[in-house]
């Protein structure tokens, strides 16, 4: 019962209403830390899981643009990609295009549903999770995402209109064609409220009525024992109209983008670090003082200012502590919620995730937290250990 | 017989706002291990300040004390607080028991603080507080006791490190008389058993139980009677 731990928590306990309080307030303050360090490179980390998990470790894009940055485009992409997959440590160069296609059910041709068309070899399936069928393996299929075929209740094998280059007046398409469904499949960059469908890539181009093979980008896989960073370099430096990039690459130049999160994260996260201290020394000081005669007594009876340091240090410690493990709950709640009204942002994929929880956000929090309930509890520490006993105990019965 | 604790020309003085207080004057007194003395005086008259200087919680402005051999004035803090722990005892006018802690815990915490096992700290505590007549009231807490109970544990907590002189500063303060009554006989109890004691007080009870009575006016100690 009478370790230093034990002594301090019976001490707060004796006003427990204003220990909830003070507790309470440090909940917050940790859940909204917890929060800023997941928000400060949560949206860079999702971007990476994303892009990591569609299994190509490069991109190709226009000079100066980030994928689908703009409509700019690479001209000739299929030469480009024979270019890329002429090196050995190359396993694969899909040219990759999107824009926005029409769909509806040919007996219904007059009320097309807008969607984003996306384009890719045939028998290619990137960043497409395929639910029922297969992918595109030839011109004249289309793999639908599965909230638009329950839509349009079509399944595998039924045929589907697809066009562009709608006329306002009639509401029909003026290039379209039709295409028998391959597949039903979840797309992995689909934006929440958005439909999505995949092509084979020449049926995108001649929809398009370009003759210049363009694509968004160029996606490339490596071989697994080859290192996408190097080779990144090398090609950038090798097709100098087109930039390279490997995909840690991208998350730093999205991440450069993306710095008003890292800011607000930084000035949140203070503010919650400064409130918490702010609350446990206030706590602290308040009971210092209450306990001043009580103070003074122990130290005549031979109790060392060191020990006096410490037990006021463990209050700070066991404040911070019990508001810090309440909070990391709490926020994580927290950020949960407020994840789901953010992606909910139109033309974000609806993989992607703002908050993002990593191991090491624990720690980092709880270590901020713990460090600042120490610092805390210094001065409310020092006047305890520093107490004028005699003095003390003189005023007691003035 | 054992000298205890000495003061030689003891003098302390403190400021109070602007003002000086010289609350205790030129001081000679000597306390062998048989006593048992009560510093009675009017408020004011400096007996406390004489107590803490005694026990070492207060250090002289000029002179010197010698407690139990050793000048308080050459000790390091820690080494005073030390010798706090282990040769003296403390007892308060308002008892200043933690009451988060029971009654036998508020009486280990001096053990706990000077490293005795746990098991000798609640054996010690139990014969305590039995000694002190509490042996039915070990687990209670202090909101739970009777000012008297209150400043019995008080008692027991200073004698927990066997200590080699009792220190108590108006110990039956903020006892009824009865209670305060008690108490007296607790201490020239106290003091049979082999105890030396000093007593600041007011209650003639407690005075009278005293083997020495020294009277404190202005600062100063008059001559002990028969001197």
């Amino acid at each position: 019962m009478m370790n230093a731990l034990s002594l301090a928590w019976r001490t707060l306990v004796r006003r427990p209403r204003r220990l909830v309080l003070f507790v309470a307030g440090v909940t917050v303050a940790a859940a909204v830390l917890l929060d800023m360090v997941m928000l400060a490179a949560g949206l860079q980390r999702s971007l990476s899981d994303l892009l990591e998990g569609t299994g190509y470790q490069v991109r190709v894009v226009p000079k100066g643009l980030l994928p689908f940055e703009s409509g700019a485009a690479l001209r000739d992409s299929r030469a480009l990609a024979r270019a890329f997959e002429a090196d050995e440590r190359v396993a694969e160069a899909l040219p990759f295009w999107g824009q926005t296609v029409y769909v509806s059910r040919p007996a219904r041709p007059e009320s097309p549903i807008a969607s984003f068309g996306y384009g890719a070899p045939a028998g290619t399936a990137p960043a497409v999770r395929i639910e029922a069928g297969r992918t595109v393996e030839r011109p004249g299929e289309v793999l639908v995402e599965r909230k638009l075929a329950e839509r349009l209740d079509i399944m595998v094998g039924d045929s589907l209109l697809v066009g562009v280059d709608p006329d306002p007046a009639v509401g029909a398409l003026r290039r379209r064609r039709i295409a028998r469904v391959a597949g039903v499949a979840d797309f992995t960059f689909a934006a929440e409220g958005s439909y999505n469908v995949g092509l084979v890539i020449d049926d995108m181009w001649a929809m398009a009525g370009s003759e210049s093979e363009p694509a968004a980008l160029l996606l490339v896989r490596v071989h697994r024992e080859a290192d996408a960073y190097d080779i990144a370099r090398e090609f950038r430096e090798r097709f100098a109209n087109v930039d390279v990039y490997a995909i840690p690459e991208i998350i730093e130049a999205a991440g450069d983008r993306l710095t008003y999160f890292q800011q607000l994260s930084l000035v949140l996260g203070t503010v919650s670090l400064g409130v918490a201290f702010l609350l446990v020394t206030t706590l602290l000081t308040l009971s210092v003082n209450e306990r001043w005669g009580e103070i003074a007594a122990l130290r005549a009876l031979g109790v060392t200012r060191g020990r006096m340091l410490t037990q006021v240090a463990w209050q700070g410690l066991v404040i911070s502590l019990a508001g810090t493990l309440v909070g990391l709950g709490v926020g994580f709640v927290v950020a949960r919620y407020l994840d789901r009204i953010l992606t909910d942002f139109p033309g974000l994929p609806s993989d992607v995730s703002f908050f993002v929880l990593e191991g090491g956000d624990v720690t980092t929090v709880v270590a901020l937290l713990v460090g600042t309930g120490l610092l805390a509890g210094l001065y409310p520490a020092w006047r305890a250990a520093s107490v004028n006993i005699s003095m003390v105990l003189r005023e007691e019965i003035e | 017989m054992q000298l205890v604790a000495e003061a030689r020309d003891l003098v302390r003085t403190y400021m109070r706002g602007s003002t000086e207080v010289r609350a205790v004057r030129d001081v000679d007194l000597e306390i062998h291990a048989a006593d048992y003395m009560a510093v009675v005086g009017p408020s004011g008259s400096g007996k406390s300040t004489l107590l803490n200087l005694l026990g070492g919680i207060d250090l002289p402005s000029s002179g010197n004390v010698s407690l139990l051999g050793h000048d308080t004035r050459s000790l390091s803090d820690r080494r005073l607080t030390r010798l706090r722990l282990e040769k003296v005892g403390f007892v308060f006018q308002r008892f200043h028991l933690l009451p988060a802690l029971t009654a036998t815990e508020n009486v280990e915490l001096p053990m706990a603080e000077a490293g005795t096992p746990g098991s000798e700290r609640r054996r010690r505590a139990a014969e305590l507080l039995d000694y002190v007549g509490l042996g039915h009231r070990v687990d209670h807490r202090p909101g739970q006791l009777s000012g008297g109970e209150m400043q019995r544990v008080g008692i027991a907590r200073a004698l927990a490190n066997r200590p080699e002189i009792i220190l108590a500063d108006e110990p039956t303060g903020e006892l009824d008389q009865e209670t305060g009554g008690e108490i007296a006989d607790l201490f020239r109890r106290l003091n049979a058993d082999g105890t030396p004691l000093v007593v600041v007080t007011h209650d003639p009870a407690l005075a009278d139980a005293a083997s020495v009575v020294r009277h404190m006016r202005d600062g100063t100690l008059e001559p002990a009677d028969g001197s």
